[in-house]
């Protein structure tokens, strides 16, 4: 099951910040079984000390392949700034327990994936976000594609 | 000799769709309108519907009107026509294309029919799809009834209304052409389309008596299994029962895993479907079916301990099922599917030992 | 919390299959001319107001055209336009179109997707409502019906080769499992189908994946 993150955001006028946000999961190889416990430690940083509105974090899962993208948000969390930033930023943790399915699953033309995401919204609209991908339930990848019987 | 049922189950909704069904379906509409145009028209045409048509007579008062009512009673026929005839090109221009093609020019392709039906999810397992439909039948031996994908008793079903609204079309003509005959007029064009239809007509009533010397001659295939749902590394008891008559070169029976991915942005819409997994669960050889009986066998089907489960989203899914491959002797090669739904294994007692295990740590190091 | 894993997202390296529709949808990648160099959204949209506000984006299927619409909205949006986005489905859409006309203050950029679905007594109907309401209009649709034409979207292979070299960085590109002869080649068979192609580099990386 790969491993890896994938960031971005969409540029608001006049910032230059790029942030960096690092995860940190409780377990080695990022491997998970259903109904297992996930801890997740998260490092924001290269804030430039602007000024931020909201932090989301997030457990989902979502598609990934030739079909439209769908996803399933297991848990998630927003935090403004009136309820207290200063206590997920410059870092953060939480621990949820992940569902029975969807289990990850590295198909051909369908792939399931799960991840961590943190967003950040900046006070001038800009926000980014950053995908952090983990395993759930050790499922075989999927082989060549085959010949159809009908 | 076993008439073939319309449906695979005796009792409840056991149908399972594909889209191959859906556009089949509806050029069967536009096909049943157009012969209703073309019945109807013909009726009114020939003189049949007791619609006089009007002399071309100016002293006679009643010509005004009865063109009204003629052009009136037409206009059914027509719009019939119109309909049924646009709906049929634009069905028979789209076949063998893909469906973002064919939606292309209507939008009317939705994800439901791109993939077959949407799944409703397990309870407590998201992404799941239920195996309701697949469990509201019991078997003869064992748990529960497998239904069919696509059962080829619609197709004859399909073919026989085809072949009897078309030949009744050409009996509407032919009465039409006959009775013109018989008044000493020879209507070159109604003979050179009635030869036309005929043909047709023909050629329907000959793949319908095909198909239903196929469809009876093989038999019908039944599929009982132990449980379900199933789940990854679980075996089941499975039953496999052939009907028909003569004997089969061979019986296959396979487990398949096949994705789906639909795309769809604007006018285009597309749907990939890939095989990804197969597996020969067994194959018997040299089958022999006695008259009026059946070929009955039990096999274990085993789930691959590591196998991703049944999985359905909006555009996406992972879908499992058996699929049943028969070569007869004297017939073509028939393949009949069976779907079948896995859940994720239950790990709970796996999480419940790694939770114990995260508990003790945490006593450890306190 | 026992942290026993920690791997930061610097070091995280990207390896999925690039042409996934995650990273290929319409909004996902960049709007590019056909020498494969971006586009002046801004300009698009100055021109807009001198084609009276109201105009077409057009081209054939996968040639761009709502990747363009996406990326112009959302410009628009950081200009501090009102937009609103309407993908058309039927002709019954005309009902939410309408709705949207209504609701929304004039001079609001209304962008709407895949316009000759709507069929032409609906098109002209969004029209004349759109320009009662003294609302921008941008579409998507293959010949421009009554709408002046605000971009044509045609494709080359330089330009499909560009929005290759845009992806995400992985195995694709960097470990060679799809090379520029790759890319000409779906390009050539997509008959110039941005779209198609990015699905058969999709099809092509995933058997070369697992062939290795």
């Amino acid at each position: 099951m790969p491993q890896g993150s994938i960031a971005g955001g969409s540029q608001g006028s006049g910032s230059t910040a790029m942030p960096r946000v690092m995860v940190h999961f409780d377990r080695p190889g990022r491997d998970y079984a259903p109904r297992q416990q996930l801890a997740v430690r998260h490092d924001i940083e290269g804030l430039g000390g602007e000024p931020l509105r909201a932090v989301e974090r997030s457990v989902l899962w979502y598609t990934e392949g030739k079909g439209e993208e769908d996803l399933g948000v297991h848990w998630f969390e927003r935090i403004d700034e009136t309820e207290g930033l200063p206590a997920v930023c410059p870092w953060g943790e939480f621990t949820i327990r992940l569902p029975m399915s969807p289990l990850s699953y590295e198909g051909l033309i369908v792939k399931v994936r799960w991840c961590v995401r943190v967003r950040i919204f900046f006070a001038d609209n800009r926000d980014f976000v950053s995908e952090h991908v983990f395993d759930v339930g050790g499922i075989s990848p999927a082989r060549a594609p085959l010949e159809r019987l009908e | 000799m076993k008439l073939p049922r319309l449906f695979g189950k005796k009792r409840g909704h056991r149908r399972t769709g594909s889209e191959a069904w859906g556009s089949f379906a509806e050029g069967l509409f536009y096909l049943a309108l157009v012969a209703a145009g073309l019945l109807f028209g013909g009726t009114v045409l020939t003189g049949a519907a007791g619609v006089g048509w009007p002399r071309l007579d100016a002293n006679d008062s009643g010509v005004g009107r009865n063109w009204w009512l003629a052009i009136l009673v037409l206009l059914i026929p027509g719009a019939l026509l119109a309909f049924g005839g646009s709906g049929l090109v634009r069905i028979l221009s789209g076949w063998g294309k893909s469906q973002e093609r064919r939606a292309a020019g209507s939008g009317s392709v939705s994800l439901r029919d791109a993939m077959g039906h949407a799944a409703d999810e397990a309870p407590g397992h998201p992404g799941v799809p239920t195996c309701d439909d697949l469990v509201n039948s019991p078997g003869t031996i064992l748990r529960y009834r497998l239904p069919i994908e696509s059962p080829e008793s619609w197709t004859l079903l399909g073919l026989g209304l085809f072949a009897a609204l078309w030949n009744a079309v050409v009996v509407v003509l032919a009465v039409g052409a006959g009775a013109d005959l018989l008044r000493g007029r020879t209507d070159w064009l109604l003979l050179a389309l009635l030869a036309g239809f005929v043909a047709i007509g023909i050629g329907g009533v000959v793949l319908f008596i095909r198909m239903l010397v196929l469809t009876t001659a093989v038999g019908p295939t039944q599929v009982e299994i132990s449980d379900h749902p199933l789940v990854p590394g679980g075996s089941y008891d499975m039953l496999i029962g052939q009907g028909g008559t003569g004997s089969l070169r061979s019986l296959e029976l396979y487990l398949e895993l096949e994705e789906f991915a639909t795309f769809r942005q604007g006018t285009d819409t597309r749907t990939d479907r890939a095989v990804v997994w197969r597996e020969s669960v067994k194959t018997w050889t040299d089958v022999p079916i006695a008259a009026g009986g059946r070929f009955e066998t039990h096999v274990t089907l085993s789930i691959p301990p590591s196998a991703m489960h049944s999985f359905a989203s909006e555009h996406n899914a992972v879908k499992w099922r058996v699929v049943v491959i028969g070569r007869p002797d004297r017939w073509p090669p028939f393949v009949r599917v069976f779907p079948l739904v896995i859940f994720p294994t239950d790990a709970t007692a796996v999480a419940d030992a790694a939770l114990d295990q995260e508990t003790l740590a945490a006593g450890g190091t306190a | 919390m026992s942290l026993q894993a920690s791997e930061s997202a610097a070091v995280e390296r990207f390896v999925g299959n690039p042409f996934s529709t995650r990273h290929t949808a319409p909004g996902r990648v960049e709007p590019l001319d056909r020498e494969g160099e971006p586009l002046e959204l801004g300009k698009l949209l100055d021109r807009l107001v001198r084609e009276g506000g109201r105009a077409a984006i057009l081209g054939r299927h996968g040639h761009g055209k709502t990747t363009l619409l996406h990326r112009l909205a959302e410009t628009a949006e950081r200009r501090g336009d009102r937009v609103v986005r309407i993908r058309v489905r039927s002709p019954w859409d005309l009902i939410p179109i309408l709705n949207s006309l209504a609701g929304s203050p004039s001079d609001s950029l209304i962008c709407i997707d895949s316009w000759e679905q709507l069929g032409g007594p609906g098109a002209a109907i969004a029209l004349l409502v759109a320009r009662l309401r003294r609302c921008r209009l941008v579409v998507t649709a293959h010949s421009g019906g009554d709408l002046p034409p605000l971009a044509v979207c045609e494709t080359t292979p330089a330009l499909l080769a560009a929005i290759v070299r845009r992806l995400p960085a992985g195995d694709a590109l960097d470990g060679g499992l799809i090379d520029d002869a790759d890319v000409a080649s779906a390009f050539e068979q997509s008959s110039g189908d941005i779209r198609d192609a990015l699905f058969r580099l999709y099809d092509l990386f995933e058997e070369r994946r697992r062939g290795r």
